[in-house]
């Protein structure tokens, strides 16, 4: 479970850019390939290693006009997913 | 050891030095389209060995073609049913080991797929058209349509294979290539010929024709699923989306729905004439 102390970041074997908004992954392991929407772009777009969970929360909160409860469950279970699926490391 | 002789695919030439003369003249013969007798600059050398009886891989009645491809480090190493070898890409050589009854085709496509990747091009899973003078990529996955929309198009147009065609800029324009790599269309001429192209379009078979765009995340996502043979190392695919975002930005990916006739070509016609 990612904890908002975290600061996610993409997985060693994952391509990942944003293209007009939407970002494509490419995951190395499986040859799997990716787009997210929107607000699944803006998140992996902050997911650099320098951005912890809690910035990022804080960051949809301002972007999309979300609660902080929204915003907190909708970025902590998207990290949450991508970390299994190894598209994502946090540490 | 017998001389060697260069094949050029898409302007990218590979030196292929055979073990026997017999083999070389085989090959000779298999490609001869695609052959020259020098170059400016030689992208890979590749030498052959013939081995008796290699068996590498179990081999199951009805299952896909299976290529185990490891990459270790700048070094690729190839291992299939009745063949082994590695490709260095560093040092651009290559070697191969295979039984006397297997031919150098797999192989070959995967050298051309990294030295495309390398040539801002790719290697591409897709039906290869040149009508009127300009090319005409159609791709998608198995049963979308490649294979039809080049036999309705083979009685007005030169059809470069079913399979898989080469794209690649050169003198800052993309075009098309011919590869000399067998598809399931028998009467596909396997060209040595290229064209400027001017769109590639991922096919879904629908009961009318009609063309919709992608996003250029969609298309790029969409290019990259059908670019065969290359190992997905996080270098290669960052290079994999570099090339297909340039292709989708300037020629253009869209989405070509059809039936099964040669009524398609109109719809693309007039898509081409309102974006011109």
């Amino acid at each position: 479970m990612t904890t908002l102390q975290q600061f996610p970041k993409p997985h060693a074997q994952t391509a990942g850019r944003v293209f007009e908004g939407e970002a494509v992954l490419i995951l190395a392991d499986t040859s799997e390939v990716n787009v997210l929407n929107g607000v699944g772009s803006r998140i992996f777009e902050l997911c650099d290693g320098e951005h912890s969970v809690e910035q990022i929360v804080n960051t949809i909160v301002t972007e999309y006009n979300v609660t902080q409860e929204e915003a907190m469950n909708d970025v902590t279970t998207f990290i949450d997913d991508l970390v299994q699926q190894n598209i994502l490391t946090v540490s | 050891m017998t001389q060697p002789f260069l094949l050029n695919i898409a302007g990218i030439v590979c030196e292929i030095q055979p073990t026997t003369a017999a083999y070389r003249t085989a090959m000779l013969t298999r490609y001869a389209d695609f052959i020259v007798e020098d170059a400016d600059e030689i992208a890979m050398r590749l030498t052959i060995q013939r081995t008796e009886a290699l068996s590498l891989l179990p081999q199951t009645r009805g299952t896909t073609w299976q290529t185990d491809i490891e990459r270790q480090g700048d070094k690729l190493h190839v291992t299939s049913y009745h063949e082994r070898g590695t490709i260095d890409l560093a040092n651009r050589t290559a070697t191969l080991e295979l039984a006397p009854h297997v031919r150098i085709e797999n192989f070959l496509r995967i050298i051309y797929a990294w030295l495309c990747l390398d040539n801002d091009g790719l290697l591409v899973h897709a039906a290869g058209i040149i009508r009127d003078g300009q090319g005409f990529v159609f791709f998608g996955p198995s049963g979308s349509g490649k294979s039809t929309t080049a036999k309705l198009s083979a009685g007005s147009a030169d059809i470069l294979s079913d399979d898989l065609v080469i794209v690649r800029k050169l003198d800052g324009r993309f075009h098309l290539f011919g590869v000399p790599f067998r598809g399931e269309m028998a009467e596909a001429g396997r060209l040595n010929r290229q064209a400027p192209l001017v769109g590639l379009y991922r096919l879904r078979q629908a009961s009318a024709h009609r063309i919709q765009s992608l996003s250029l995340a969609q298309a790029v996502a969409e290019l990259s699923i059908v670019v065969p043979f290359v190992v997905k190392t996080k270098e290669a695919n960052r290079q994999l989306m570099h090339v297909s975002a340039e292709l989708a930005q300037t020629v253009g990916v869209q989405q070509l729905q059809f039936r099964k006739n040669p009524e398609f070509w109109q719809v693309i016609d007039d898509n081409l004439a309102t974006v011109s």
